[in-house]
């Protein structure tokens, strides 16, 4: 009988996981249950081909399962997908993957996920960063003076360097104006490559969870020292960037 | 779950969909793999590839001219060959159809290629 | 516009979830992996995700209204 895995979580932490699952039934209609060894448990359903199809709303519904738990205790979030064959197995897949199981709870156990995206808008790079810089002989270099093609050529490649370098000088700077504020709160971040020229910082943090209004109050004071940059914060998550475990 | 767990956003409705829309795209150009586009899927890949060549050299090149260690010929060398290889890439981005955009590859997790 | 609002909200929360939820978190691969009904569960996520793409369009196409 395939199961659907939504949850790994650490027995020590939860006085009776009956509960859990009783509650989750009231919240989502649907028969959960739980597996277990001495150290770990994980919550499960029992997977029918309707309740692993192929829709956004079965991905959501999964989702806001591992939500509602993860609001009140700590979890390892399985990604939506995760079915095991048969009972049996899912209790091997705690056995043997026990020790980095217990390490990553540990790891974030009271502890919740935020995204924050700072990105600049392209009007205010246009009217700073963006504006070419003047050019006069004392900022070429001495070989690229003179008017044969390579030099031209090597010129102009060499004016779109500078002002690169100097947009990604100013990046930096800002970023790591942004990570000493957030380092106060937290060292658990990662930062993700930026997916646009606009996105100056795309990082996910772990926190505490009583360090949420702070976490708020520090991104509005970030707002008002940088008006001219956009700031999205989103959460809390459970914590699925800082879970990436992947297992046999 | 809450429909909305946006704690906090600032910007104009338009400049927020403009970067919602490069993170779709992000996720998108992942999953576009068809039998169909293999080919010219391999010919995207050559070119990516190539290009990414290009860049690093002309990377290389400007750091060599910011360190004054260049002669006058090695120069006009330089220049040569750096004009060549861009011309050379467009005639090759004409015949196979592609845009600097095709070429530019989203690795998921570790940003765009280029 | 406060709708607008709500919408753009809505439409970052699912962004980050499905993100989240497709393709971060524990993965169980190998041979514990099953297909059920003849669906190849590896592929579940990438054509969820290629769904809920089409479906965020089509958000955002009722969102270009002109003047905005």
């Amino acid at each position: 009988m395939p199961i659907i895995v939504y949850a790994i979580i650490d027995l020590k932490r939860i006085a009776d996981i009956s509960i859990l699952t009783n509650l989750l039934f009231k919240n989502f209609g649907i028969h959960f249950d739980s597996i277990s060894t001495s150290d770990l448990g994980a919550i499960i359903s029992t997977g029918t081909p309707e309740a692993i199809s192929i829709n956004r709303e079965s991905v959501l519904k999964y989702a806001a399962i591992i939500d509602y738990i993860a609001q009140n205790y700590s979890i390892l979030p399985l990604r939506y997908g995760s079915i095991v064959a048969t009972v049996d197995e899912g209790i091997n897949l705690l056995v043997k993957n026990n020790d980095i199981f217990l390490t990553t709870l540990h790891k974030i156990y009271n502890k919740e996920e935020y995204s924050i995206r700072v990105f600049i808008s392209q009007r205010h790079q246009d009217s700073t960063i963006n504006r070419p810089l003047p050019t006069t002989t004392s900022n070429i270099p001495q070989i690229l003076l003179g008017t044969t093609k390579s030099k031209n050529y090597l010129l102009k490649k060499f004016q779109t360097h500078v002002t690169e370098e100097s947009k990604k000088a100013y990046f930096d700077q800002l970023k790591s104006v942004f990570i000493g504020d957030l380092q106060r709160l937290t060292h658990l971040l990662d930062f993700k490559k930026n997916q646009s020229p606009e996105c100056i910082m795309d990082v996910v943090l772990l926190i505490e969870r009583s360090k949420r209004a702070d976490l708020v109050a520090m991104v509005a004071d970030m707002q008002l020292k940088h008006p001219e940059h956009n700031i999205i914060l989103t959460g809390p998550w459970p914590p699925y960037n800082f879970t990436q475990i992947k297992i046999q | 779950m809450d429909d909305d767990k946006v704690l906090f956003y600032s910007g104009s409705a338009n400049e927020i969909i403009k970067e919602l829309e490069k993170i779709k795209q992000g996720s998108q150009s992942r999953i576009n793999a068809t039998p169909e586009n293999v080919e010219s899927g391999l010919a995207k890949l050559v070119l990516t590839l190539i290009e990414l060549i290009r860049k690093l050299i002309e990377k290389q090149a400007m750091r060599r001219i910011e360190g004054n260690s260049l002669t006058d010929e090695q120069i006009e060398n330089l220049g040569e060959t750096l004009m060549k290889l861009e011309n050379k890439m467009e005639e090759l981005k004409k015949i196979f159809n592609l845009t600097d955009k095709d070429l530019n590859l989203n690795l998921g997790p570790l940003g765009d290629l280029l | 516009m406060q709708d607008d609002l709500y919408e753009i909200n809505k439409e970052i929360t699912i962004l980050d979830v499905l993100d989240r939820v497709l393709n971060k978190g524990v993965v169980i691969t190998g041979d514990i992996v099953i297909s059920v009904a003849d669906i190849d569960l590896i592929y579940v996520g990438l054509r969820v995700l290629l769904s809920s793409v089409e479906t965020m369009e089509r958000m955002n196409q009722s969102h270009q209204s002109p003047d905005q």
